[in-house]
């Protein structure tokens, strides 16, 4: 019922989108740019609190003494409806000039035309190496660039440390049996799952799916076919539900309670796994009854037959098509991406993109950076393709058809591939 | 009146409180998850019904930035919105129900079925409109759509009612020389206060909690409504659910109040009876 009335509602939107902005052509351009004018660059954003006050009282204003002339106006956004908010702005030329959006969004507003292409800008190539390559892969789109690469993510293993103590080990599990058979001890002695998957969604599931021999596509992300319906994605999958019916697997996968954090505070699940904000929020908590470090050690995400593949997130910096001062976007751009800025923001314990940045000695004194920089180098990206928000819906609802045996693992995956290729084309 | 058993009584009685607790549960819960400090998972029932009363949590928010000054944003966009949209949806009832004029039923369908459009697909082109206007991140770019909006809800729910309103009233009001303002003002306004109150709370309550097209339209933090400021509490990867629920608490506190005043008139129906020889 709701995949439907979503397809529909949203053709609709692209068709008013299209219709709004045939209507908004004849919009006026600001007087602004000319000699000795101040021009105001309006930034959306969707920083934290914490990340929030380092941008306004760091970023901002170094920014704005390094280039006089440019002035920052922040906004930041919620969440919730952000997609349809940079719709209707894009759609009446009221976008903002820049924004930081969660990359797996970038290809398709790409696809959309709202973004500017930023490979056209000059000292594009430069700046481009300097990036980590997985990270800069989900700014493209069609053989161009329509974002940089802003701060990046992924998930580790984080363990309780009192439970790895019960199930008879001394240090994180290296390997996915490891992890099953620590959690098999566990149950056995009366505890909950140990594997903290957190929802049967691509998220939560990918790490698992992938690191156990998994596939989604072949490389170049253009063939979903014999690769999400491979052998070795419905091995791995059956593994994912065989654990789940020995009851492996933290109830979170079903959307049971306790949730990955509170049962990994009460001393109730084994593993969780989950980005640098579990470690930067619950350290910037001063209420906080427990210290996070005292309580849990972090790993790497177990290695399976196909590897450790955790999962990467981040954000990208964008500029829109209808920002009136392209030149100077780009420029506060390529100077985000740049060592200095990106390390300042790395206090928040967000990941630098920038490689000089991140193997800076003064971010990895962030008491957890090391594992997260070490996991981002066989950390994978989800799909970067314009299609891939209605991938991804196709991915979760199969995934917990699996889990929950309305479907075997071969059917789901064989569904999905027939669905996905479908969307694609 | 025939008196009920005791019986009976204490089964009613039951049955009603039962009912009650099942709906103001939550509430408490919810209230009594305001007291928790650093609840960044959703603390347990053990920990909510032990806790001690204290105010930490409404104290950070209320003094978050400028979480207080968007709580008198929206008691401006909502009571404009209010008054504007009942006054309008008044008048424009008023005529649907008194005058003849070509094409009324077509446009009172169309009214309808502007009803039936989700906001979430409007907005782009509500958005265009406001914005061809000039009238972005402006209250009043704000106030047309939720008035325009209001308007039609209302004009539907009190056609209904002044339906009811007896003719001979108004022909009471010509006899006596008075024209359409007259009776419209004197008559229907004072008989409708029970429609008038139930609408007041749903129009105050439905432009106040309104997230999409106040985050659409305003572009200026400073000008921002509670709402949104609501949204920023909840973060991307996790959010303080004592600071979310302490937040609701006092977003929702003006809707209360409103309907603590408005809900007498509630129960208050049949004000014309016996104003009309049967």
């Amino acid at each position: 019922m709701r995949t439907p009335l979503k397809t529909l509602s949203s053709v609709l939107t692209v068709l008013m989108l299209l219709l709004a902005s045939a209507a908004c052509n004849g919009k006026e351009t600001s007087n602004a740019g000319g000699a000795g004018e101040e021009v105001v660059l309006e930034y959306w954003h969707t920083y934290s609190d914490e990340e929030e006050v380092i941008l306004k009282e760091k970023i901002k204003p170094l920014f704005e003494k390094e280039h006089p002339g440019i002035k920052l106006k922040l906004t930041r956004m919620p969440y919730e409806g952000l997609k349809q908010q940079v719709i209707a702005g894009v759609g009446s030329g009221e976008a903002p000039d820049l924004m930081r959006m969660d990359i797996i969004w970038v290809p398709e507003f790409a696809k959309m035309g709202a973004l500017q292409e930023v490979s056209k800008f000059d000292g594009f190539d430069e700046i481009k190496d300097k990036q980590f390559k997985t990270t800069m892969s989900t700014n493209a789109y069609n053989s161009g660039y329509y974002g940089l690469p802003i701060d990046t993510n992924t998930k580790i293993a984080i363990y309780n440390k009192k439970l790895l103590k019960k199930a008879g080990l001394s240090e994180a599990p290296k390997t996915m049996g490891e992890l099953a058979d620590a959690s098999r001890t566990l149950v056995e002695k009366g505890e909950l799952g140990g594997i903290g998957i957190g929802g049967p969604n691509s998220w939560s599931m990918l790490p698992y799916f992938w690191s156990l021999g998994g596939k989604l596509t072949n490389d170049d992300f253009t063939k979903v076919d014999g690769y999400l319906n491979s052998q070795e994605s419905i091995k791995a999958l059956e593994t994912l539900v065989s654990w789940h019916e020995e009851g492996l697997i933290s109830p979170t996968i079903i959307g049971k309670e306790p949730g990955t954090w509170d049962g990994m505070k009460h001393d109730e699940y084994l593993m969780i796994d989950d980005g640098p904000w579990f470690y930067s929020v619950l350290m910037n908590d001063k209420k906080a009854k427990r210290d996070v470090m005292e309580y849990t050690i972090r790993g790497l995400i177990p290695e399976g037959p196909g590897g450790s593949h955790s999962v990467i997130g981040g954000q990208n910096l964008v500029t829109f098509v209808n920002s009136e001062h392209p030149k100077e976007a780009w420029t506060f751009m390529k100077w985000m991406a740049s060592k200095e800025p990106q390390l300042i923001m790395g206090e928040t314990g967000l990941i630098p993109t920038n490689k000089e940045a991140a193997n800076d000695p003064k971010f990895l004194e962030t008491p957890f950076a090391e594992e997260y920089v070490q996991q981002l180098e066989t950390a994978l990206p989800r799909t970067p393709i314009p299609q891939w928000a209605e991938m991804e819906e196709i991915l979760n609802l199969n995934f917990e058809k699996a889990i929950r045996g309305k479907m075997t693992p071969e059917e789901a995956l064989e569904d999905a591939t027939k669905k996905i290729k479908a969307v694609m084309n | 009146m025939v008196k009920t058993s005791l019986h009976w009584q204490i089964i009613i009685y039951a049955t009603i409180i039962l009912g009650a607790a099942v709906f103001i549960l939550p509430f408490i819960y919810m209230i009594l998850t305001t007291f928790i400090s650093s609840s960044y998972s959703l603390p347990r029932p053990a920990e909510v019904l032990s806790v001690v009363p204290n105010l930490d949590n409404y104290i950070a928010v209320w003094t978050k930035e400028k979480f207080s000054r968007y709580f008198m944003n929206s008691l401006l966009v909502a009571g404009v919105a209010l008054v504007f949209g009942l006054f309008l949806g008044a008048l424009t009832a008023y005529s649907f129900v008194r005058f003849e004029f070509p094409g009324k039923e077509f446009l009172f369908r169309t009214f309808l079925f502007t009803m039936m459009i989700p906001l979430v697909l409007a907005i782009v082109p509500q958005f265009t409109v406001i914005n061809s206007l000039g009238l972005v991140n402006t209250y009043l770019g704000l106030w047309l759509i939720y008035v325009g909006g209001g308007v039609v809800g209302s004009t539907f729910f009190l056609r209904g009612f002044f339906q009811s309103i007896p003719k001979s009233l108004e022909e009471s009001v010509l006899i006596d020389g008075g024209g359409n303002w007259r009776i419209f003002w004197n008559i229907y306004l004072p008989l409708s206060r029970p429609a008038l109150g139930t609408l007041a709370i749903f129009s105050f309550a439905g432009t106040w909690d309104e997230y999409f097209v106040a985050l659409a339209i305003i572009k200026d933090e400073a000008l921002r409504t509670l709402p949104i400021a609501l949204m920023m509490f909840q973060g991307k990867y996790a959010s303080n659910w004592g600071w979310i629920f302490a937040a609701s608490i006092i977003v929702i506190l003006p809707v209360m109040i409103i309907y603590i005043i408005f809900q007498k008139k509630f129960v208050q129906g049949g004000i014309n009876e016996g104003s009309v020889k049967g």
